[in-house]
């Protein structure tokens, strides 16, 4: 119950946020779905800062006063333009985007009817397996849900502060909330914050396109989602992999929204998530960077060609990043702060400490698995590794012409920073399978993303022939893209 | 030779000729068609298994007493066996398969069933545990703490005709259902088209995409005279996509818990899956144990799990896992220390005996207790 609550005041503070921001979609699925997201990234962000930067105690009170801070302020800038607009006579407050035209089923219904009830029953399968499944230990040594427990008792020795920097902000404090609102009497709290993290994922992917008159693409990118076995598996334990796959594939939605809407709030949006999502786990930032780099060449190429590089929404994307780090670095200082630098930096040869000796035909034996077994045959990744280069082989043309081509390189980069990790920095834990498939999680939730959308492209490609068959000249979405003075789509 | 021997040796090669003939009646061709199980007669078992454990016959039936672990090989090969069994404590049975040096009851995969209170039937399929083969010996493991009581057993036996061998694996282990165990959230049970053959499925599912991908092209060269690759690409991955859901749901709903279970307590004491006798220790502690107590938490030596695992639940109280001989202990991953002395309470589970001034205040098992200081 007190979960609930706390979902509540995430929610309505997320809702504060980007209302503030100018960054809703006027649809109560997606609208939702954002402000969970970022609701809860802005306490996850402000509440460790706060807590290991200044040293203030978290208290219940506390906790309640830094989520509805964003409300307060909502509503402070309200009544501020409100009485501007009444002196000025002008519009009314804080107008953003205009309201989304009502849901439609997605045609042809039939097609999309199996995908439909694959998407709810597996989704209700996870949702009752997860909240009735009890926390178990991580990897045989760690219990990574025991770090919002120390949140909620707000005892910060060293070893628990190493917690911290471990399980990251999000999985630390999120939970938390509900237990400092009620007392710690359900420790399911960490198992519904990953469920509701799915629900938020899906709402968004299924919500965002409905609401912009494609809910093929919705459904078919909620399909996608759940036809990754490992993860749906992982969303019903307390294990952050999962977590830290969704925040990343939020991210990479919104850019695959953004080349096909052009409408830079989508950028301005997944900078926002990538920003919170590198609050999750100690590989967050490393991982989050990857889509977010790419985001802002591709931006930065736009502005070659005359945009405007949005600057306040990277500002706002990295603000979480840098009170993420701040707070980290006061928790343990600089040294164990970033322990996937060091490991990196460690590996590299920079440092002076010893690298692990890693014989190298470990690593050829943990490439030839990671190839063979790990992507396309064992099954934990389903067929998206499979699909995925058929669809780049068999679309390149389109893609060429296309936005999603940068999506295409953020999932690129996202596995070769995977595969990196698994063939040359630890091979070992490949080759016994104890990380490979989860640490894969983190490419394939955004390469199911990026094939639902390039499968939609294909299948509503069939329009547009049919059309120029018949002397048409596009299909009615694209018509009406082409109204609205947006880009084409392959 | 006294009289009694030569009835002792009468009454052993009874025993073995008609376990031998219930093994090789159900073992002639056209037994397998209509998937008879045949019923093992219990008389025939005792003294014929291996393990750690005594295996007795009593009135009510197999006994087979549980404290900690204990194991049984059975003495036939099969690939199925169906075991009317109860046991009067928390034991969780897995099994697997013995051929040559040793088992493995954990797997991957783990097979696993908790042992009901009252009899009931319950089915163990061999051809999807770890290291079966023709010639296996099923391995009974038993975890927990009580007496497992088999009542009937019957077997399904393994064919002699090498293609039904194969096709019986094949079968089994293509829509075998995952089970959780410690290593799931690392990797799942991997899925074999035909696993005698090695074929994997996600090969034969590519291969079926690849058949639409072409024939759709084929039918649109057919239809508009020209190829539509956009679509034939949508068709293709979407037979890709829904052929492996499809073998997801089937493996993954068994396994689900789909009750909903609205009590915390309710859902801690149960759903422990693989180990019943740790979730109802671990509620029984939560109930009662207070808040603010100081709590002491010991297992097996060696055991990761439930010591770490019960800290977790008893939070916020202070808990640290108890080192045997160790003045100070500490928690999970070593957050928190208390001193020998200040502990309040102990809860162990199969942790031996309690330390001096411990009583037990409350019980699942002798091995599951939950102590305070006198």
């Amino acid at each position: 119950m007190t979960f609930l609550v706390a979902t509540a005041l995430f929610v309505a503070s997320g809702t504060a946020i980007i209302r503030v921001l100018r960054l809703d979609v006027r649809s109560p699925l997606a609208d939702a779905a954002l402000a969970w997201l970022v609701g809860s990234g802005w306490f996850a962000t402000i509440a460790p800062a706060m807590r290991f930067g200044v040293g203030l105690p978290l208290s219940a009170v506390g906790a309640v006063l830094v989520t509805l801070a964003p409300v307060a302020f909502w509503g402070a800038l309200g009544m501020r333009r409100r009485a501007a607009a009444k002196t000025a006579d002008g519009a009314g407050p804080l107008a953003s985007a205009p309201a989304a035209p009502p849901y439609r089923l997605p045609r042809p219904l039939w097609a999309y009817l199996p995908m439909i009830a694959y998407v709810a029953i597996v989704a209700a399968a996870v949702l009752l397996h997860g909240v009735n499944t009890p926390t178990h230990t991580d990897d045989g040594v760690r219990v990574r849900a025991f770090a919002p427990m120390l949140a909620f008792a707000d005892e910060w020795g060293a070893e628990a502060r190493a917690l911290f920097v471990m399980a990251g902000p999000i999985p630390t404090f999120v939970p938390a909330l509900g237990w400092m609102l009620g007392g710690a009497g359900d420790p399911f709290h960490p198992n519904y914050a990953v469920l509701a993290e799915l629900v938020a994922l899906l709402f968004l992917a299924v919500g965002l396109p409905s609401a912009r008159g494609s809910p093929e693409r919705g459904w078919s990118s909620a399909f996608a989602l759940l036809s990754i076995p490992l993860f749906v598996y992982h969303c019903t334990s307390t294990y952050s992999d999962a977590v830290l796959a969704m925040r990343v594939g939020g991210g990479v939605l919104l850019a695959l929204e953004y080349a096909r809407s052009r409408d830079r709030r989508d950028a301005e949006r997944a900078f926002l998530l990538l920003g919170f999502a590198a609050l999750v786990k100690r590989e967050g930032e490393l991982v989050a960077a990857v889509p977010a780099a790419l985001l802002a060449a591709q931006l930065a190429a736009e502005r070659l060609r005359g945009r405007a590089f949005p600057w306040v929404a990277l500002a706002c994307a990295a603000a979480p990043v840098a009170l993420g780090a701040v707070a980290k670095v006061a928790a343990v200082g600089l040294a164990g702060a970033f322990p996937m630098f060091r490991v990196l930096v460690v590996e590299s040869g920079l440092s002076d400490a010893p690298a692990a000796a890693v014989h190298p035909g470990l690593r050829m034996q943990a490439a030839a698995f990671f190839f063979d077994q790990a992507l396309f045959r064992s099954g934990n990744a389903g067929m998206i590794y499979w699909v995925l280069p058929v669809a780049i082989v068999a679309r390149a043309r389109a893609l060429v012409r296309s936005g999603l081509v940068w999506s295409l390189a953020a999932v690129g980069a996202l596995l070769a920073e995977v595969a990196a990790s698994s063939i040359l920095i630890v091979p070992q834990y490949t080759l016994d399978q104890s990380t490979v498939h989860r640490a894969l999680m983190v490419a394939s939730v955004p390469a199911a993303l990026w094939i639902a959308a390039a499968l939609t492209d294909a299948a509503a490609e069939r329009d547009g022939v049919g059309e120029r068959d018949d002397g048409g000249g596009g299909s009615a979405a694209r018509r009406r893209r082409h109204r609205e003075g947006r880009g084409t789509r392959p | 030779m006294s009289t009694r021997r030569q009835a002792g040796a009468v009454r052993s090669l009874a025993r073995r000729a008609a376990l031998a003939l219930a093994v090789v009646t159900a073992a002639i061709p056209g037994a397998r068609a209509d998937a008879t199980l045949v019923p093992i007669p219990l008389e025939t078992l005792p003294g014929r298994t291996l393990g750690n454990t005594p295996v007795v016959l009593s009135a009510r039936g197999l006994e087979i007493p549980v404290v900690g672990d204990a194991v049984v090989a059975l003495p036939f090969p099969a690939q199925e066996l169906e075991i009317e069994a109860a046991a009067d404590g928390p034991v969780l049975l897995s099994w697997s398969g013995r051929s040559g040096s040793g088992f493995r009851p954990y797997g991957p995969p783990w097979r696993y069933v908790a042992v009901p209170r009252e009899p009931a039937p319950l089915r163990l399929d061999l051809r999807i545990a770890w290291g079966w083969a023709p010639s296996a010996r099923p391995v009974l493991y038993l975890l927990g703490t009580g007496t497992l009581v088999v009542r009937a057993m019957r077997a399904r036996p393994v064919p002699r005709d090498p293609v039904a061998i194969a096709a019986a694996l094949d079968g089994a282990l293509l829509w075998a259902p995952e089970s959780v165990g410690h290593t799931t959230i690392n990797l799942l049970t991997r899925s074999y088209w035909s696993a005698s053959r090695r074929t994997w499925l996600s090969d034969v599912v590519a291969g079926a995409a690849l058949a639409v991908f072409l024939a759709a092209l084929a039918v649109s060269w057919l239809r508009h005279r020209r190829f539509h690759p956009g679509l034939a690409l949508a068709l293709a991955g979407l037979v890709a996509l829904a052929a492996w859901n499809a073998h997801f749901l089937v493996r993954f709903l068994p396994m689900a818990n789909l009750r909903p279970q609205h009590d915390v307590e309710a859902r801690i004491r149960d759903n422990y899956y693989f180990s019943p006798e740790f979730g109802a220790l671990a509620a029984l502690a939560r109930a009662t144990l207070r808040a603010g107590e100081r709590v002491g938490v010991s297992g097996e030596r060696g055991d990761w799990f439930a010591p770490q695992t019960l800290c977790f639940q008893l939070a916020p109280r202070p808990c640290v896992i108890v080192e045997r001989g160790a003045e100070v202990h500490s928690g999970i991953s070593r957050v928190g220390r208390l001193r020998s002395e200040e502990l309040d309470a102990i809860v162990s589970f199969h942790g031996g005996p309690l330390p001096d001034g411990f009583e037990t205040v409350a019980a699942v098992t002798p091995e599951a207790v939950v102590a305070r200081r006198r």
